[in-house]
């Protein structure tokens, strides 16, 4: 094996762990952390089904976001449904045979990669011109479009310029995924090409860094209480465990 | 006599957004609230030596007892979304009173002493140590926000400033330096038994006047009643 491969392979291990056990324990402590008051944003749906459609709508077409500001909507929007779509499409190089929706998806996964990075060029500008956002930006802010943007722009490079040998590193990605290196067939070597070098090197740094940056932002929304609360306070009660042992010291 | 000098933003058939002046409302303030008014509500009546830290662990324990804090702590992406919002803003123009940078003085904190990111690389992700000089800026900016939660109303993720500005509040009671209005208002209605502070023969007296004048406006003669078991609560 040679020293990039065993480099890679281990990197991936590392960072599919660390993604993993830190996302799960942040929202272990968010779900285990009490929300003492009942602080839905009016209006407010009344009943379960209604959160659950409000919080759809929320994560698929950024509702309050569109309420908010329309350029930001539109650069979000369309970097956050590109990726999707891109990420969509990678699953070809995870899985053996690649599912139909997944080939079907192929043509729109390619081009949306455009479409994301149109989004974060626009993030990004906002970022650099509008004061307001300027004025709120740390360095982190800045770097992270720039990872996403060269991730994006490196896989592209990859699809429509200069291929990489795509039948290796797919052999190479499922032999990480069954654990080949520890049998006799061994482990495919990574294709030793630049770009795909880099792509894979950035989207490990993401991996790496996403459960301690603000890209806690994906599991977040679903904690948050003013979107994920029901609005009925005088129907039920709503008391926190630490919230009613005070009330209970009052009563007495 | 001397008028103060307005700056009014002039309305427009559209709103304009206006332009950033940095801290144009740092010098403003609620007056703090006594040492007697703190100490009855079981905070302490000045400044305490070792504040820094028990304001650290203060933060550590609302984060345990409140999930918005931690989620809406991390969940902020900087998007800018509700920059526009906050009629403090609006009205005063102060960066430090758009609702994203109000929270980033509490959130600065907290990455600094409460995640990995900003305890390994602080000026990157924008952390910073709990000076005196952020907790002047608390004084003056978590007071600036009237906890009308409209800021929760356009964030992507619904982070309510309100739910910030209450913890930093209750790390700064905690620390010694409350509100006058809050405060010392709890304190008389816990201890006078109204908030204004009113003596009881002086809220007797008032009422009693009270009820001439209704009964010379009416011709109805009613009774306020204080401290008397009565039929009916008005």
């Amino acid at each position: 094996m040679s020293v990039l491969t065993a480099t890679f392979a281990f990197l991936f291990y590392i960072a599919t762990a660390v993604l993993v056990i830190f996302v799960a324990r942040k929202v272990w402590i968010y779900s285990k952390t009490p929300a003492p008051l009942k602080i839905p944003t009016t209006p407010a749906p009344t009943t379960r089904s209604g959160v659950a459609f409000r919080m759809v709508k929320e994560i698929t077409i950024f509702e309050s976001l569109f309420k908010s500001n329309k350029w930001i909507w539109l650069f979000g929007w369309l970097f956050h449904f590109g990726l999707f779509l891109v990420l969509l499409r990678h699953l070809r190089y995870f899985t053996e045979p690649v599912w139909g929706w997944v080939v079907f998806l192929q043509p729109f996964g390619k081009y949306a990669a455009f479409m994301m990075l149109f989004g974060l060029a626009g993030l990004l500008a906002r970022r650099i011109f509008v004061d307001r956002v300027r004025y709120i930006s740390a360095p982190s802010d800045h770097l992270m479009l720039l990872l996403l943007i060269a991730i994006g722009a490196s896989g592209a490079l990859m699809t429509f310029v200069e291929h990489t040998d795509i039948v290796a590193l797919k052999s190479f990605l499922l032999g990480l995924m069954t654990f080949s290196w520890a049998t006799k067939a061994g482990l495919t070597a990574m294709p030793n090409d630049l770009i795909l070098i880099v792509h894979l090197s950035l989207v490990i740094l993401l991996m790496l860094i996403f459960p301690f940056s603000k890209l806690l932002h994906a599991p977040g929304v679903f904690f948050s209480p003013t979107r994920n609360q029901v609005d009925n306070p005088r129907e039920q009660r709503h008391i926190a465990e630490w919230a009613s042992k005070l009330d209970s010291k009052k009563a007495n | 006599m001397a008028v103060a000098e307005f700056d009014t933003p002039e309305l427009k058939e559209y709103p304009v957004i206006p332009r950033l002046q940095e801290g144009v409302m740092k010098h403003s303030q609620p007056y703090t609230a006594k040492a007697e008014f703190q100490e009855k509500l079981g905070f302490p009546g000045e400044l305490v030596d070792n504040w820094q830290q028990v304001a650290i662990d203060k933060m550590g324990e609302l984060n345990k007892k409140y999930r918005s804090l931690g989620v809406y702590l991390d969940s902020c992406v900087k998007c800018g979304a509700c920059t526009d919002k906050c009629h403090y803003y609006l009205g005063t123009t102060d960066p430090k009173n758009m609702p994203v940078a109000r929270q980033d003085l509490f959130r600065k904190v907290y990455r600094r002493y409460f995640t990995l990111s900003g305890k390994l690389f602080p000026k990157l992700v924008g952390a910073e140590d709990l000076t005196k000089e952020v907790l002047d800026d608390w004084y003056s900016y978590f007071h600036q926000c009237s906890q009308c939660r409209r800021c929760s109303v356009y964030c992507p993720y619904g982070i309510d400033t309100a739910e910030i500005s209450m913890a930093a509040r209750e790390v700064m009671d905690t620390v010694g330096v409350g509100q006058k209005y809050c405060n010392e208002i709890i304190g008389k209605a816990q201890t006078i038994g109204n908030n204004l502070g009113l003596p009881e023969p002086a809220l007797i007296d008032t009422l009693e006047g009270l009820e001439e004048d209704v009964e010379e406006d009416t011709g109805v003669k009613v009774h306020f009643p204080v401290d008397e078991k009565v039929q009916m609560y008005y």
